[in-house]
């Protein structure tokens, strides 16, 4: 019957290796990414080598391209002096003039020559053009450095050379030519002579070229080569702006599980707190010996668990379908319950199987996890055991109280007969002697020997009288049989128990083993022993007095009365204020009492108790104070003792 | 031979006195007694053998008279001297436990006007007759006691019936001395005849005195 409202937290079988992979599932996201992030990484490897190699294959295109078309420059230009060596005049007077003035050497001079210079065949100068002649053009700055030269024959019909004009041009016009912007932008560009020194660069200060460079021969000048170099370097492949992303993004998703591992630990453990938690509550339902139940507001059945159903008689799913009636009319009481004080409340509640049972009803509110009341939670004992011990105990109490009670009367009636009857006995006496004194006389009056014998009549009726009265009050017919002493103290003890804790008295048992039985009746004797322990709780009553009590029994080694049987005795120590000086005697003397509300009867009932036994009561001051109340009882050898009735 | 006397203790000295008077007027002597120590120490000062009935209080103190009737029995009175106690009703199963003891009777006080005194002549009539026995054994005693040591030794075989010439040989003794032996048995016990002897054997045996068996032949 277990209850249905706790979900059972077995989670089924689960092989290992999944539990292991579930246990590192949280890292799979982890692992995805960092792949992913790798491929991209390569990918970007990849892409860089290639983006590199196509970088160079245009450089290596672009050097080419620039060589073509620097020699094709050239060569147009080589061409045009050609044509103006074919066109030169003969030399006249002014040949500088007439070089000037020839068109072509004009145009060239416009252009980017520098000078041209006429030689005749025994390369002397004929004249020279120079730049500076022409008009209008703008002065160049001084070459720096190294000129280059481009030389035509002059030839005509008969000679195949008559000389030679040799045109000198700055390189540095010839690449810094705003033809080449284009390549300027990209790369610089420099032209290495024979020694690798550097003829000419587009190399602007500041502002160095980083990347890679080509190199090839440009053939258009001898041991000339040219050199492109990329202004700016290809940025090294990681540090590309989608590497630098991927690894942002891998950092980010690491930060990322590591931040959800972490509330995923926290959500384990919380989930495992609560169901060790929930474990815990459902033993602790299931094996307390307190029936729980809970109740909505509107009183339907939430929960019961297995001690409450067991208690009710009713299984968990009866309780929940049907709500049976528990709740059963107490007779002789108003309400069903009734409440006390601190303990709950008492009901009476009919089992499944139709009996009574007693139930203690602790009721507090059911509330939800908001603070809210969603109706009541109930823990339940039953008490009808205990109740039917209290009630046996009242009981027995009201029986030995009663018997208290009757014996009292009757020690009270066995006193005044006791007292009554010697008077009695003594006017017996003296009527009937005088009666038998009168009637020896011969000459007394009949009258006074009658009067003499009724007197003596009625002190018998008296007596008479007084013998009913005691015999109607007077003890009941003592059942006197074998009995062990041990058990009837401890019962006596046991019974008395409530009175002594009221009295914070502490009672040591002393019972020796191996004691013989005597024969007596066992309530009467039950009652001696409550008795002495009574008036020894009340000895210790006192502020200034000890708290313990020592109840020993055991066998006697001087009887107290000249016997052949052996004695046991029971002796009741106490720690009050003794005896002040009071023999048994004293003691037992009817009416005879030391507290307030005595009798004064009960020393006196246990002595004549002890005598209808045969039995010896005494009383003696302990040393180290406190009194000792002892009682003998002569033991039964054989359990057949006769002449007791 | 003395006269028997009632020995009445009784701590009240009400009930004391007028028992005391009660029996007087039936011309019975009466001593009394306040406690059973003073009992017991007129008893331990007795100088003869004395005659008479106790009647004992139950309820007395120091002792009890189940106490004295104990100290009583010590002393060898318990079969000489009947005992009746003066008991109250409660006192009765006490009264019933010392009768198994021996104690004659009980009467229980307050008792009607001539109880005590028939239980107490009923009681003296067996005292007369305990009395008797024992003046009997007295009696017996005494006889014996004036036989000499060779006639007690005789005295069987002649009660046996033995011809004196087999109680000679017997005996290894002359027939004259046998026959002598037996003439001064017969005069000294008072007997007439061996049946007569072998009837006075047989009571005295009972009575406690101490007489050889016939001796059995070897």
């Amino acid at each position: 019957m277990a209850a249905p409202s706790i979900a059972p937290h077995s989670d089924g079988p689960r092989s290992g290796w999944i539990a292991v992979w579930g246990r590192f599932l949280w890292v799979l996201p982890l692992l995805l990414s960092a792949v992913f992030t790798a491929l991209v990484v390569l990918w970007a490897q990849d892409n860089d080598k290639l983006e590199r190699e196509v970088a160079r294959r245009t450089m290596v295109a672009d050097t080419l391209s620039l060589e073509a078309q620097l020699a094709g420059r050239m060569e147009t230009e080589a061409t045009r002096l050609r044509s103006a060596a074919v066109h030169l005049p003969p030399a006249g007077p002014d040949a500088s003039h007439q070089l000037a003035n020839l068109p072509e050497i004009a145009a060239g001079l416009d252009r980017r020559w520098l000078s041209v210079l006429w030689l005749d065949a025994n390369n002397q100068i004929v004249g020279e053009a120079k730049r500076d002649m022409r008009p209008g053009v703008l002065r160049l700055p001084p070459g720096e450095g190294i000129t280059l030269h481009l030389v035509a024959p002059i030839s005509d019909v008969r000679r195949p050379q008559t000389g030679q004009l040799i045109a000198r041009y700055d390189p540095a016009d010839l690449i810094k030519s705003k033809d080449f912007w284009w390549l300027a932008a990209q790369y610089e560009v420099q032209l290495l002579g024979g020694q690798d020194q550097i003829i000419v660069s587009t190399a602007s200060a500041g502002r160095p070229a980083l990347g890679e460079s080509y190199e090839m021969a440009f053939d258009a000048i001898p041991d000339a080569r040219l050199r492109l170099t990329q202004r700016t370097r290809l940025p090294l492949w990681f540090t590309t702006l989608p590497v630098v992303l991927m690894v942002g993004f891998l950092a980010l998703i690491g930060v990322t599980t590591a931040l959800l591992r972490r509330q995923i630990n926290h959500v384990a453990r919380a989930e495992e707190a609560w169901r060790t938690e929930a474990a815990w509550r459902q033993s602790l339902e299931e094996s307390a010996l307190v029936g729980l139940r809970a109740r909505d507001l509107a009183g339907r059945l939430l929960f019961a668990n297995r001690t409450f159903c067991d208690m009710v008689g009713y299984t968990l799913e009866e309780l929940m379908a049907q709500d049976p009636a528990l709740e059963a009319p107490i007779p002789g009481k108003a309400g069903t319950a009734q409440r006390s004080k601190h303990a709950g409340v008492e009901t009476r509640w009919r089992h499944h199987d139709g009996r009574l049972i007693d139930v203690m009803v602790f009721e507090s509110p059911l509330v939800d996890g908001h603070g809210h009341q969603v109706g009541w939670m109930g823990s339940f004992v039953d008490v009808t055991e205990r109740k039917r011990l209290e009630e046996l105990e009242r009981r027995q109490r009201e029986v030995l109280a009663n018997h208290a009670r009757l014996s009292t009367l009757g020690e009270v009636a066995s006193t005044l007969a006791h007292e009554l009857n010697q008077p009695l006995t003594s006017i017996v006496s003296y009527s009937a002697g005088i009666a038998r004194a009168l009637s020896r006389r011969p000459d007394t009056e009949p009258d006074l020997v009658d009067a003499a014998q009724a007197l003596s009549r009625h002190a018998t009726q008296a007596g008479g009288i007084v013998h009913r009265i005691r015999a109607r009050l007077s003890r009941r017919e003592l059942v006197m049989e074998p009995c062990a002493i041990n058990p009837i103290v401890a019962a006596a003890v046991a019974l008395l128990q409530r009175e002594i804790r009221r009295a914070s008295v502490e009672v040591t048992l002393e019972l020796a083993s191996d004691l013989p039985a005597a024969r007596m009746d066992r309530i009467g004797i039950e009652q001696v022993v409550s008795n002495l322990l009574r008036n020894a709780c009340d000895a210790m009553s006192g502020p200034a007095s000890g708290k313990k009590m020592t109840v020993r029994t055991g066998r006697c080694d001087e009887p107290p009365v000249d016997s052949a049987s052996d004695w046991i005795f029971v002796a009741i120590a106490d720690q009050g204020p003794g005896l002040g000086g009071r023999d048994i005697e004293t003691l037992t003397e009817p009416f005879f009492s030391t507290k307030q509300e005595g009798t004064g009867l009960g020393l006196a009932i246990c002595r004549s108790i002890l005598e209808t036994h045969g039995g010896v009561l005494d009383a003696q001051d302990l040393p180290g104070g406190g009194a000792q109340f002892r009682f003998f009882l002569p033991a039964d050898p054989s359990g057949a003792e006769n002449g007791a009735p | 031979m003395t006269e028997p006397t009632i020995f009445l203790c009784d701590d009240d000295e009400g009930v004391r006195a007028s028992i005391a008077f009660l029996l007087r007027q039936h011309d019975l002597r009466v001593e009394t007694y306040a406690s059973g120590p003073d009992l017991l120490a007129a008893l331990d000062a007795w100088t003869n053998r004395r005659r008479g009935v106790f009647v004992l209080d139950v309820r007395m103190e120091p002792l009890s008279g189940l106490q004295v009737h104990d100290a009583l029995i010590a002393r060898g009175l318990g079969n000489r001297l009947p005992v009746i106690f003066l008991s109250g009703h409660g006192d009765i199963p006490m009264a019933v436990g010392a009768m198994a003891k021996g104690a004659f009777n009980f009467v229980e006080k307050p008792y009607a006007d001539d109880a005590l005194v028939e239980l107490l002549q009923r009681a003296l009539a067996l005292e007369a007759q305990w009395h008797a026995r024992v003046a009997r054994q007295d009696v017996l005693h005494q006889l014996m006691a004036g036989l000499s040591r060779q006639q007690v030794r005789l005295m069987p075989l002649v009660a046996a019936g033995e011809l004196n010439k087999t109680i000679a040989w017997k005996m290894e003794l002359s027939i004259r001395t046998v026959e002598e032996h037996r003439r001064k048995i017969f005069e000294r016990l008072n007997v007439h005849s061996a049946a007569e002897l072998a009837t006075l054997l047989a009571e005295a045996r009972a009575a406690g005195i101490d007489i050889p068996q016939v001796p059995t032949t070897p």
